[in-house]
């Protein structure tokens, strides 16, 4: 007999095998990840124009929501143009809020790249 | 290109928004309603078979170590699968068909428009905007069947003084309101102004090569500005697509997780 007839030994071998593995392929990674990291902030600098976009698109969305709903209300209740223009604040302080929300978001997408830099998230 | 060329209007023999119009192939009328199939309504179709074909056919050899396309299936399923896991958490599991098939979708419609003489179905805002309404009218439904009226809760932030109580409820649901118009506006703008963008350019060089001369050789700064411009709207296609996915993540998660 060449092979281990105790299945138990087997078996911890082979996990012990697979533990050393398991520690070389993340010390791999590790190196991989810390080469990689460059391209990927090159790759931020790029999409900061999306960035800007989207902080933009979310500062007019809460404009038009809050357009529209006035405008409905008003429609509605028969009380034009008055509930459009306290809506149409009141959709400013929305977008306002949903660009303090966006901006929040990407901090914190940009403090988890800082601590991890072995994993490449994407850009939003 | 060539083709917009010949049938421009503007000054510069391009019109660039030539390409967004959209035609009737076979013409259908259902009681009154024009239900035409347009060449948008091909192109959608197109992008739906591509889907099912990679996803269907790549993965019929179901080999061990996959080749080229069964790895190019096996990748997007990962890459949304993660998307996921980390941004709703193993309650998303049960979501990750949809999410998977809306990725997909958008993915395989910004990139057939980049196809030349194709039609980029995402540049129109009412295919952006039904995408988000119904993303937005499922997310709400989720919430409500899971929480029941304490879905609501998500309106009112902790710690909000009772005075400023109906002054905020308002903002944050005129906020929940704008998130459809958010996420399809922002689909729709990007894939639109770099199609518009690309057609101007080329008029560019079209109207240099038309003044002859001098002029011709200037032709070769607009074309080097496309080349460029084509591989960012590349990137763009696949980052714009990314990012309607993880919001819809993002709302999904918010409805399942109230905080």
């Amino acid at each position: 007999m060449t092979y281990p007839t105790d299945p138990e030994s087997d078996k911890t071998d082979s996990k012990a095998d697979l533990a050393a593995l398991d520690a070389k392929l993340r010390a791999h990674a590790k190196t991989q990840g810390e080469r990689r990291s460059e391209p990927v902030d090159a790759g931020k600098r790029g999409t900061a124009i999306g960035m800007a976009f989207r902080l933009s698109t979310e500062l007019v969305a809460g404009l038009i929501a809050g357009g529209v709903v006035g405008w409905l209300l008003d429609h509605w209740l028969g009380t034009k143009p008055w509930l459009l223009l306290i809506f149409f604040f009141l959709g400013v302080a929305a977008g306002i809020l949903n660009v303090f929300r966006t901006a929040q978001l990407m901090a914190a997408d940009a403090a988890q790249d800082l601590s991890k830099p072995d994993k490449p998230s994407g850009d939003r | 290109m060539s083709a917009s060329a010949d049938q421009g209007g503007g000054g510069l023999g391009v019109d660039p928004m030539h390409q967004f119009e959209v035609r009737s192939i076979i013409d259908i009328n259902l009681f009154g309603i024009d239900a035409s199939f347009t060449n948008a309504a091909m192109w959608m179709v197109i992008a739906a078979a591509s889907v099912i074909s990679l996803t269907v056919f790549a993965m019929s050899g179901r080999a061990m170590v996959p080749g080229r396309w069964q790895s190019v299936a096996e990748l997007s399923y990962e890459f949304v699968a993660n998307m996921v896991r980390d941004n709703v958490g193993s309650a998303g599991q049960a979501y990750f068909p949809f999410i998977f098939t809306l990725f997909m979708f958008v993915l395989f419609s910004n990139m057939l428009g980049m196809l030349p003489y194709s039609f980029t179905t995402t540049s129109h805002i009412i295919v952006t905007f039904a995408l988000a309404l119904f993303i937005f009218l499922a997310v709400t439904l989720i919430g409500f069947i899971k929480h029941g009226a304490h879905y609501l809760s998500l309106f009112v932030p902790k710690g909000l003084p009772a005075v400023l109580l109906p002054l905020i409820v308002v903002i944050e649901v005129i906020s929940y309101l704008s998130r459809p118009i958010s996420l399809s506006v922002r689909l729709f703008a990007n894939m639109m102004a770099g199609h518009t963008m690309l057609k101007v350019f080329a008029g560019f060089v079209i109207g240099f090569l038309g003044a002859g001369g001098l002029y011709t050789g200037l032709a070769i700064a607009p074309i080097a500005f496309m080349v460029a411009f084509t591989g960012l709207e590349i990137l763009v296609a696949f980052l714009q697509a990314y990012v309607f996915a993880i919001l819809t993540c993002i709302y999904l998660n918010d409805a399942l997780h109230l905080h």
